[in-house]
């Protein structure tokens, strides 16, 4: 990405992120959305970051990777069990990215 | 315990702000690092990604875009997506107008600058005990912490993120970052469904160029995830 890109990239992104949180909050009436659009609204966040774990465990190299040679998906494996388990940020982080280093070390 | 004295001016309640925002601070120390060195091993440097956390201050929307950017995807795809990530916050400001309606207009841009998921939360729970006048201030404490907070932990995760080296895997802290994210915005059957079929979809999509299958693949799971909620209402559905 060069330069100017960025800017205008950065300049769009800090306008819709701002445009967002400030509009409902000066509408002098209630602000109330559509009912199907908060029913959608509930899914977005199990969607898109489902999109976003889903590639790099299965797929890290860009192709399907469906196997016990694919170090990063038995090591998401193992960060999603501790995710679940303890709901704490750091563990999690902790014990996916040691679970990574040790099966690259290992060679499997 | 004066800690448990409830405050009675303006400058008290933002104190009081700053305090309760200690504990949710820690929270935000790894995502900061994180995205700090995701910004770098998208190719921006130090100072354009903690620039990006001061102005965007959205944790998960600019670990996306930065995705996205490393990807070389389009500034529009970009846009979009912040967009996407970001409209929780229409429902957070909507339900935030009346607990910080006594602002004043100027004070009210920055009360929106400063909104994410803690404050939100915070100002929200304590407003039945606040009141309109002391609330705003409250919100505002937690806000400044955060904010600070944010910025300062990209700014080191980005100059950490330029001496580390490739052999680490750092970019593997991306996604697990997510995964944290991910697993409770599962809690029922819909949205589990809405996780597999977006998480399947945007994989099997993954050749699109400028990203697309992760849009795509967000659509087709919101879409299993309202079908499923409304089939499940509908009993043995029509």
């Amino acid at each position: 990405m060069s330069g100017v890109e960025f800017w205008i990239v950065l300049g769009g992104m800090t306008l819709i992120a701002f445009a967002l949180r400030y509009v409902p909050l000066v509408m002098l009436e209630r602000f109330n959305l559509p009912p199907h659009l908060q029913q959608a609204l509930r899914y977005v966040p199990a969607a898109t970051l489902a999109g976003l774990v889903f590639p790099a465990l299965l797929a890290p190299q860009g192709t399907w990777a469906l196997s016990l040679e694919n170090e990063r998906l038995l090591a998401g494996l193992v960060a999603l069990w501790v995710a679940w388990r303890f709901k704490h940020i750091l563990l999690t982080l902790g014990v996916g990215m040691c679970t990574l280093w040790l099966l690259q070390w290992l060679g499997v | 315990m004066a800690l448990n004295a409830l405050p009675t001016t303006p400058q008290a309640a933002f104190w009081r702000g700053v305090l309760a925002s200690l504990p949710v601070a820690t929270g935000i120390v790894p995502f900061g690092l994180i995205t700090g060195i995701a910004g770098v091993k998208a190719g921006l440097g130090v100072l354009e990604v903690t620039l990006m956390s001061a102005l965007v201050f959205a944790g998960a929307a600019q670990l996306v875009a930065l995705q996205l950017i490393g990807a070389g995807a389009s500034v529009f795809f970009v846009w979009l997506a912040t967009l996407v990530v970001n409209l929780r916050y229409l429902m957070y400001s909507s339900a935030l107008a009346k607990p910080l309606e006594a602002l004043s207009t100027r004070m009210k841009l920055l009360a929106a600058f400063l909104m994410v998921d803690q404050n939100f939360a915070l100002a929200l729970n304590q407003y039945g005990v606040l009141g309109p006048r002391l609330t705003p201030w409250f919100y505002l404490g937690i806000g400044g912490v955060l904010w600070l907070g944010w910025v300062v932990c990209t700014y080191l995760g980005a100059w950490l993120g330029a001496r580390l080296p490739e052999a680490w895997a750092l970019d593997f802290a991306v996604p697990l970052c997510f995964l944290v994210l991910l697993v409770p915005a599962v809690q029922s059957r819909p949205s589990l469904g809405a996780a597999l079929v977006g998480g399947l979809v945007s994989t099997a999509l993954m050749g699109l160029p400028y990203r697309a299958g992760l849009f795509i693949g967000a659509v087709a799971g919101i879409w299993v995830g309202v079908w499923l909620e409304q089939r499940a209402a509908g009993g043995e559905g029509p």
